[in-house]
């Protein structure tokens, strides 16, 4: 109870106060000689986002480049070096993360984009009220936390050993079909099964929003096309692949790229589920034990430099893409 | 190329609302045949029924002789021109035009010979390679037109193909598509809501209302021979002039009253052939017709065809005709059908305006001269040998 007064004293606190912020400034801004007014308020409004940014997001980013380049920072001795570079190319552990975000980000987006487009196109034919309840059913994971996402998903995967009633129920349909794992499957590393196991719970919550994006987009699509390709003698197959996803394009590129971003900074699924053991490790998670278990901060500010350097070409593809897509409009 | 039928054709929407209602026409091989009416006359819908894409409710749809309700697009083997066009917009123009026979797995060489056929034809030689996006709205057309001609089908379905251009254009492609329509000899089925299109394209008008069809027939013969008042006040721009009179006997001679029996023409006999039943009314209501050509200065009629005493409402100068509206005390003629004939609101709103004062403007067609004075009296000859009577009730010709 507590909590959820104090919670709600925040949002009041921080709405109210960016409110009187905006309103405060406003008000004195107006005071002012004509020329300047004019001069001065777009920057009263741009101004405090402006500043948000730069101190909490810009500075820590140069910090961080800054960091890559220094050990023992901190203390008296801190000085530059080369070493966490060093590190970030000969680590084995970061060699084995770096792979697992790659299967990560081979696997997630093509998996979450492939089911929300199979559910859109599918739903796109119910009547509309089924077509409701069924995307309503599919995004509802969306509104889940990704540590609350982990957690159920934790009871979906639990294990005990043989004879002992099953809750998790992947591992009691497996013993219902008479192939109980001798392990629980969050700790089976061969073929990094439970890498896998891992994405699944990245796809279920990402599903819901390729499929929103894609069935606006899949409902944009000229219902002319499609019949005229039917003419054409198009069978449904080849309408979908040949007609339809040419003309969404765009869209699974951009629900593509940003799920792609978000998986490159996944974090929470792993941490929560086997804290980045049994060989599921990645790079956030590395970056987390670096800096807050070891307090090494040098080589933490590497690997998110790393992470950064990685992340930028998928932002720029994003971003471009955006712009396209507005100017279609 | 083969000849498409329709036997009993009905189209009735799942939630009850019937579309169209027994149509029976029958689309020679080669024929280049347009289904004409208001909106909602139903005409799309017969056209998608023929396409595959609308289901048929009941009768039998045959292309070349074979029944083709329960055959899908693909095995009818039609092609179809859309009014939006529906070219793929990620697909350049040879590619738009190819893509069928891609599908049917034509070789490639083949494919390109047909396409540069096409194009040839529609000269379109300088834009294969573009993407529809960077087309004005004629080339569009034609890619939709090379679609088609590509395919070399049993039958060409248009949809209203050339109502997204603007007028100047839409003349040029008419008259394009008709040459080209006649060049390839392929049965043609052109749906459009214009009847000027209607008149100058097809070898056979097909006028439809509200889902029946009223009358099908070439352009010149639906034009003098209107079956019914919604064909005669469909066909026709001005509009045919009706409205309601009488039919007298005097002295042996049949004489129309117009203006509630203020005025009095004399109606020759060559009217009459042409509608008998015409002849046995006497004295009883009923609805006239007069084509705006057909009223002309007085000194070209008889003395006894002349409407005297007319006032001018508004002079329309075209150049090479002169549009004279007057004012008359008959009524017009305010049916359902009517409305329908129309097919604008607020033109069938003053026509309900003028029924109420009592009168209606008629329009006459007059060599270009000095144009009478707004306002002024003239006197009209009317051409009565050339009228037109139907049932004031039920609106056939009275034939």
């Amino acid at each position: 109870m507590a909590v959820a007064i104090s919670g709600v004293v925040a949002v009041v606190l921080g709405v109210g106060g960016a409110l009187l912020l905006f309103w405060g400034l406003n008000a004195v801004v107006e005071r002012l000689p004509k020329a300047q007014e004019e001069l001065l308020k777009p920057y009263v409004f741009i101004g405090p986002a402006m500043a948000v940014v730069g101190v909490f997001l810009l500075y820590p980013s140069i910090l961080t480049v800054w960091y890559s380049f220094q050990t023992r920072i901190g203390t008296p001795n801190q000085e530059f070096t080369l070493n966490n570079y060093v590190y970030l190319f000969t680590s084995s552990e970061l060699r084995d993360s770096f792979i697992n975000n790659a299967l990560w980000i081979l696997v997630v987006p093509a998996g979450a984009v492939a089911i929300g487009l199979l559910v859109a196109v599918l739903a796109d034919r119910l009547r509309p009220t089924s077509e409701k309840i069924a995307k309503s059913l599919i995004f509802m994971p969306m509104a889940i936390s990704f540590v609350g996402a982990s957690t159920i998903w934790l009871f979906m995967y639990a294990w005990r050993p043989e004879g002992v009633d099953q809750f998790g129920l992947i591992t009691a349909i497996a013993t219902g079909l008479g192939a109980f794992p001798s392990e629980p499957i969050i700790q089976n590393t061969s073929f990094r099964l439970n890498s896998f196991a891992l994405m699944a719970v990245m796809i279920w919550l990402q599903a819901g929003f390729a499929m929103v994006l894609l069935s606006a987009a899949i409902k944009n699509v000229p219902g002319d096309t499609i019949e005229a390709a039917r003419i054409d003698g198009a069978s449904e197959l080849q309408i979908f692949w040949r007609v339809t996803v040419p003309q969404i394009r765009s869209t699974i590129v951009v629900v593509t790229t940003t799920i792609l971003i978000l998986v490159l900074k996944v974090f929470d699924i792993p941490r929560v589920m086997t804290s980045g053991n049994f060989n599921t490790n990645v790079i956030a998670n590395v970056y987390y034990d670096l800096a807050f278990t070891f307090g090494d901060r040098g080589r933490a500010s590497v690997v998110v430099v790393a992470l950064i350097v990685l992340t930028l070409p998928f932002m720029y593809i994003n971003i471009k893409r955006f712009r396209e897509q507005e100017a279609m409009r | 190329m083969a000849n498409v039928v329709f036997d009993d054709i009905q189209k009735v929407y799942p939630d009850g609302t019937q579309a169209v209602f027994d149509l029976s026409l029958e689309i020679e091989d080669g024929e280049f045949v347009i289904l004409v009416g208001p909106s909602g006359c139903g005409k799309s819908t017969a056209l998608r029924m023929v396409a595959g894409l609308e289901e048929i409710s009941g009768g039998k749809m045959l292309i070349g002789d074979k029944v083709v309700n329960d055959l899908s697009p693909k095995e009818r083997d039609i092609a179809m021109v859309f009014q939006s066009y529906a070219l793929y917009p990620h697909m350049s123009v040879a590619e738009n035009m190819g893509f069928a026979l891609k599908l049917a797995k034509v070789d490639k060489a083949e494919i390109d010979k047909r396409v540069q056929e096409a194009s040839d034809i529609l000269g379109l030689n300088d834009y294969l390679h573009r993407k529809p996006k960077a087309l004005s709205g004629g080339q569009r057309q034609r890619v939709a037109m090379g679609r088609a001609i590509v395919r070399s089908p049993q039958a060409f379905l248009m949809d209203e193909p050339l109502s997204n251009l603007d007028a100047k254009l839409r003349v040029q492609m008419r008259a394009e598509i008709a040459a080209l329509q006649n060049r390839l000899g392929v049965t043609t089925l052109y749906v459009t809501h214009d009847q000027v299109e209607a008149m100058t394209m097809g070898d056979r008008v097909a006028v439809l209302k509200l889902g029946r069809l009223q009358q099908a027939d070439s352009p010149q013969v639906l034009y003098d021979r209107p079956d019914n008042l919604f064909v005669a006040g469909f066909i026709g721009s001005p509009s045919m002039n009706i409205a309601s009179a009488k039919l007298i006997k005097q002295d042996g001679k049949i004489y129309v009253e117009l203006d509630r029996g203020q005025t009095k023409l004399h109606v020759p006999d060559a009217a009459l052939d042409r509608y008998p039943k015409a002849a046995d009314l006497d004295g009883a209501p009923v609805a006239v017709g007069i084509r705006p050509e057909h009223l002309a200065p007085p000194n070209e009629v008889g003395p006894e065809q002349v409407w005297k005493g007319r006032e001018v409402g508004l002079v329309e100068m075209l150049g090479a005709e002169m549009l004279v509206h007057f004012k008359t005390q008959s009524p017009p003629i305010v049916t359902d059908d009517m409305k329908a004939a129309i097919d604008d609101d607020e033109a069938f709103e003053e026509l309900k305006r003028q029924a109420a004062e009592g009168g209606q403007e008629f329009v006459a067609r007059f060599e270009p001269g000095a144009p009478p004075k707004i306002g002024s009296q003239i006197e009209v000859g009317v051409h009565t040998e050339h009228m037109h009577f139907f049932d004031a009730e039920n609106g056939l010709a009275l034939r």
